[in-house]
């Protein structure tokens, strides 16, 4: 570091701050009170705020002067002080989609009743409710595990109505019990043809699009070609990768229409609840990315990239091969198995 | 000059104006406009004189008692005889007491806008019966006004077949005495809803914060005073992104907001100061102890734990500022944000009751017998202050990683920084789990997810396990940098360096590691595997150690050094005390059996107001004397920081001390009153404490804004510390540092200052080598 140059950055004020989160608590509050106006106004106000941002960062030329600061001491020596902080961002990103995922996990290991499960299969065998051909826990659990389609009454049956319905909660005893989601992933997704392929694409469509931001970042660190050529490369790579991530949302949304619309499969199930908000989620990880690399196309085609500023679309890069990387382990977890 | 000042001066008036009418939009007796009405001429003009009496009246009332009243209408000219529809109606108001139907009456009267009428079927006659319910205050004289239409019916002598042809009012008029207010009986003083008080307060606590903003920016530069130029001064304080204006903002953010969770605390405590008290309903009381919580740890503790980590922290490390300023400030806007959106259905009058923990399945529910209205908007918030959080917490570990100046290695940096990056790991890494959560609670309100609704095979113990996997990590954010301020506090005062900082930096780092392992003993009571019971007590108890192993580091420290008694060593032994306490009251809860009996008992509100207000906040106010002169160049005052002090701590302990007994003799927490005679005792006392208190805490602030201008000034190094913060003016230039600094060892710096005990000198002599 040099320590001489009186480095202004951060200290002329910005007012993207104040007006991202006006921006943030009217949509909060329109979500809140279902007003579709309020939502509206309020990612209007957001993206206002982003212009803004936009706006003081387009002039970024990469240098220290302009607040690419490079890190010193362990563990990220010599390392762009952004690019640690977007690893470490990333992190926090981890542990979204490690949420995300616990929770589903959760939902699909039973963990939440399984103990209680093996001890009233215990209590079963040891007070001689359950007959003879129901000598281990593992066979009752097997029997009366709930979201394996759950035989209310054979469950009854062999635990002795120690195990009874209104274990699980009540709402495997109606009629209307919403199918669990071995069931729904049975039936309407691993088996699907229609639902399968979207996804198929999707996944491609992901991995090829990690794979253009590279190039496009190589094109823009190549100093041996002529600038226009190179605007052009960056301009069309990124493009690319808009087109990509955008084919990725309107399949994921045709395929939500399909299994809305044939299997009636809705958000208002808890297998939907965890389907549609953890890919959602994701989704809405894709859309900002696209909304960014957006702003990245625009500073393209003005020809601001250069050699000297190009990190900021490793930076980027890193978060869009984490998104793909995101989509790698929801893929199997919700689609195949 | 002159011009200014008349425009300071009625500026100041206009809102002295505004603050004196605040609170008398809201108090109105009947609300504005429904006292006046006389009634209509719905039937075009009448005869005659109608005549309207109202019997059953007393000479003077009882508080609390029921009259039947009978109002009767009568005109000789509209004799009702005649008529068998439409006879007559009636308005009756009373300047304080209650209406409703009288007896037989129930389909004939209605209440309506604080008065009584007649309903539609109520028509039909001219005397109806009323019941009027006195006000509990008898130090008063109650107005009565009615008024009366005698009707000429649908039939007699019809124009056009209407009953048209006669509107007759009359008006009756009397006031009643109380029995106080005739010598005897009981008078009241009179009693403003807490809703009200409470909106009051915040009103008045705003409009007080501005005019302070108003005259700080006064103070700020008195010749040159320019109304215009405030403007630009706001603007720079909404858009600044100099980590040490951040600071400033997010330190009198939460300063203001441990003030109003100061006064939830004391209207809550005001209902619990005797037994089977009616002063708050039971939806006021829910939604004052969820907001009193949610503002104490999110709105006032974490930002101020924010602004000392924003203003000092950089300092500390030797770097010009932190590592992201813009998204440095968009944390702290967010705050800001999220606070409207926390405090928006409590100004609205449905006011979240899910406190802070906001456990699934109630908090999903809504309706007449689930959360409150405001929940959904409280959740919002919840969310924006997760981002707040994230934001802030990925900037102070980039930072702390990648901006330290020379000399500033992992193992001889400061204290108080390795407090902030453990305790920001721990919250940006436990954050997530806490915005899932919410966000599923808040598509469970919104959109109709199932995640929390096990009549939908959701699952209500998911939410506590994501809460509390944020929720546990997050009462260690809290204190560990109060460790850290205390940490450097202990050893400025006592002249020496900090007794085994190796074993102080493990020892954090190891609650930061454990801290995420233990949240199930939270959960000891859900029903919770045995085997997973067990390991979480273990787990539990194992913090123990590494907290044991500071207290006795900070005792030595003591121990070799030649303390010197200021004011933030006064807060800092305070510390020790009542966080000792409270962590020894903790170790109870780990033991499952144990917990069975203490679990949602006043207990463990002992237990975490010892750790929350004799740890984090007494730690912040240690910072508070400690680092003010380099934040502004002059000391507060030392007396008033020891009158600060002495009040603050014995009325600390005075109100969460016998809560303890409270707690084992079973008194329930979250509960809105009860009725054990005995209790009353202990709970007044605790109130008037937490009122002594509360009230204390003014001291602070009256110190911090007078020494503002009137503080001994001071160099660069008031106290004798030894970190990088030191070696920069007070207050700090901008950029913060002209020159990068190398920072030197703590034990050379001491050396060359002062000689310590003999303790330090033998421990100085092992690191000389």
């Amino acid at each position: 570091m040099s320590y001489d140059d009186h480095d202004d950055h951060g200290h002329h004020g910005s007012w993207s701050p104040i007006i991202a989160s006006i921006g943030t608590m009217l949509f909060l509050y329109g979500f809140a009170e279902k007003n579709i106006g309020l939502i509206a106004l309020g990612l209007a106000v957001l993206v206002w705020g982003l212009f803004v941002w936009w706006k003081e960062d387009l002039p970024f030329d990469g240098s220290e002067k302009m607040g690419e600061l490079k890190s010193a001491g362990t563990p990220f020596g010599g390392m762009k002080v952004r690019k640690a902080g977007m690893w470490i961002f990333l992190m926090s990103e981890v542990m979204i989609f490690g949420a995300f995922f616990g929770a589903y996990m959760r939902m699909r290991s039973n963990w939440n009743t399984h103990w209680t499960l093996r001890d009233k299969a215990q209590e079963a065998i040891d007070t001689g409710l359950a007959p003879e051909e129901y000598t281990s826990i593992d066979s009752i659990v097997e029997e009366c595990m709930p979201y394996h389609n759950i035989n209310v009454a054979k469950c009854d049956q062999i635990t002795g109505g120690l195990v009874n319905t209104s274990f699980w909660g009540g709402g495997y005893e109606s009629a209307t019990a919403p199918p669990a989601y071995h069931h729904v992933a049975a039936e309407y997704i691993t088996a699907d043809f229609w639902t399968l392929l979207p996804g198929a694409i999707n996944t491609f469509a992901l991995i090829l699009s990690s794979f253009t931001i590279v190039l496009a970042l190589k094109a823009a660190r190549d100093v041996n070609l002529d600038p226009k050529i190179r605007d052009k490369k960056i301009r069309n790579y990124l493009g690319i990768t808009l087109i990509l991530g955008t084919l990725f949302l309107i399949l994921k949304l045709w395929e939500w229409n399909h299994l809305i619309v044939d299997y009636h499969f809705t958000i208002d199930t808890l297998a939907g609840s965890f389907f549609y908000v953890t890919t959602g989620a994701h989704g809405v990880h894709v859309f900002v990315g696209l909304i960014f690399i957006t702003y990245f196309i625009y500073k393209a085609h003005i020809g601001g990239w250069d050699e000297k500023n190009a990190q900021s679309i490793e930076y980027y890069g890193l978060y869009w091969h984490f998104v793909d990387l995101a989509w790698v382990v929801i893929f199997p977890a919700f689609y195949l198995y | 000059m002159n011009k200014n000042r008349i425009r300071v001066i009625s500026l100041m008036l206009v809102i002295f104006a505004a603050l004196a009418a605040t609170p008398q939009i809201t108090s109105f007796p009947t609300g504005a406009g429904t006292n006046g009405n006389n009634g209509c001429t719905c039937h075009a003009g009448g005869a005659g004189t109608t005549t309207v009496t109202v019997e059953g009246l007393p000479e003077s009332y009882v508080g609390g008692e029921t009259y039947e009243l009978m109002l009767t209408v009568s005109n000789p000219d509209i004799p009702g005889a005649d008529i068998s529809t439409n006879m007559g109606g009636f308005r009756l108001f009373a300047s304080a007491g209650t209406f409703g139907p009288g007896e037989n009456s129930t389909d004939l009267v209605q209440e309506k806008e604080g008065g009584a009428t007649h309903t539609e079927l109520g028509n039909d006659f001219r005397t109806w019966n009323i019941s009027w319910t006195a006000p509990d205050n008898e130090g008063q004289i109650v107005d009565f006004t009615a008024h009366g239409n005698a009707v000429n019916g649908n039939a007699v002598t019809p124009t056009d077949g209407k009953g048209n042809t006669g509107d007759a009012w009359g008006s009756f008029e009397t006031s009643i005495p109380g029995a106080a207010a005739m010598g005897g009986g009981v008078a009241l003083i009179e009693q403003a809803e807490p809703f009200e008080v409470a909106i009051a307060a915040i009103t008045f606590g705003i409009s007080l914060f501005s005019l302070m903003l108003v005259y700080v920016f006064y103070r700020n530069n008195p010749d040159g005073f320019n109304i215009n130029g405030l403007t630009t001064w706001l603007k720079k304080w909404l858009t600044t992104t100099d980590h040490k204006e951040v600071g400033t903002l997010y330190f009198v953010f939460s300063f203001l907001f441990l003030l109003i969770g100061g006064v939830f605390a004391m209207l809550f405590r005001l209902q619990l100061a005797v037994a089977d008290n009616e002063f708050l309903t039971q939806d006021q009381y829910n939604s004052f102890f969820t907001l009193h919580g949610t503002t104490m740890i999110f709105l006032a503790a974490m930002p101020m734990i924010a602004a000392f980590a924003n203003w000092i922290l950089p300092l500390q490390i030797g770097a010009k500022d932190l590592a992201f300023p813009r998204i440095n400030a968009m944390g702290f806007w967010m705050l800001v944000g999220a606070s409207v959106l926390l405090y928006g259905g409590v100004l609205a009058g449905e006011g979240a009751d899910i406190s802070w923990t906001m456990y699934a399945p109630y908090s999903a529910s809504s309706g007449e017998k689930g959360a409150s209205a405001g929940t959904t908007l409280f959740i919002g918030g919840i969310i924006m202050l997760g981002i707040s959080s994230t934001l802030g917490g990925v900037n102070f570990i980039a930072t702390v990683m990648t901006m330290r100046a020379p000399g500033v290695t992992w193992m001889k940096m400061p204290l108080f920084t390795w407090s902030v990056f453990v305790a920001n790991a721990m919250l940006y890494l436990s954050l997530p789990a806490l915005i899932i959560g919410t966000l599923y609670l808040f598509l469970d309100r919104t959109i109709g997810t199932h995640f929390y609704d096990a009549a939908a095979g959701g699952d209500p113990i998911l939410w506590a396990h994501l809460f509390w996997y944020f929720g546990h990590p997050e009462v260690y954010v809290l204190i560990l940098p109060a460790f850290g301020i205390v940490s450097e506090v202990l050893a400025t005062s006592a002249k020496r360096s900090i007794f085994g900082y190796r074993s102080m930096v493990y020892a954090m780092a190891g609650i930061g590691a454990l801290g995420f392992i233990v949240w199930g003993h939270h959960m000891l009571t859900s029903g919770m595997d045995p085997t997973l019971r067990l390991l979480m007590m273990i787990t539990t108890m194992l913090v123990a150690i590494p907290t044991g192993v500071k207290i006795f580091n900070w005792l030595a420290t003591l121990w070799g050094g030649s303390l010197v008694f200021k004011t933030h060593t006064l807060w800092a032994l305070g510390f020790l005390v009542t966080f000792t306490i409270g962590g020894i009251s903790g170790m109870f809860f780990p033991v499952a059996g144990l917990d069975v009996h203490f679990h949602d008992t006043y207990f463990v509100v002992a237990h975490f107001h010892y750790v929350i207000v004799g740890g984090t906040i007494f730690g912040m106010f240690s910072a508070i004397y400690y680092w003010y002169p380099k934040a502004t160049g002059r000391k507060l005052d030392e007396k008033l920081g020891l009158l600060h002090f002495v009040i603050t701590f014995i009325a600390m302990n005075g109100t969460f001390w016998p809560m303890h007994q409270l707690g084992i003799e079973g008194m329930p927490r979250r509960y809105h009153t009860y009725s054990v005679d005995s209790w009353t005792e202990l709970n007044t006392f605790i109130t008037i404490s937490a009122y002594i208190m509360g009230i204390a805490q003014l001291i602070l602030l009256w110190n911090l804004i007078r020494s503002y201008k009137y503080g001994e000034e001071v160099g660069k190094d008031p106290w004798g510390g030894w970190s990088l913060e030191w070696t920069t003016e007070s207050p700090p230039p901008t950029p913060s540092f002209h020159e990068i600094p190398t920072q030197g060892d703590a034990n050379e710096h001491e050396h060359e200052s002062s000689s310590g005990g003999l303790f330090s000198k033998m421990w100085k002599g092992v690191e000389a080598k």
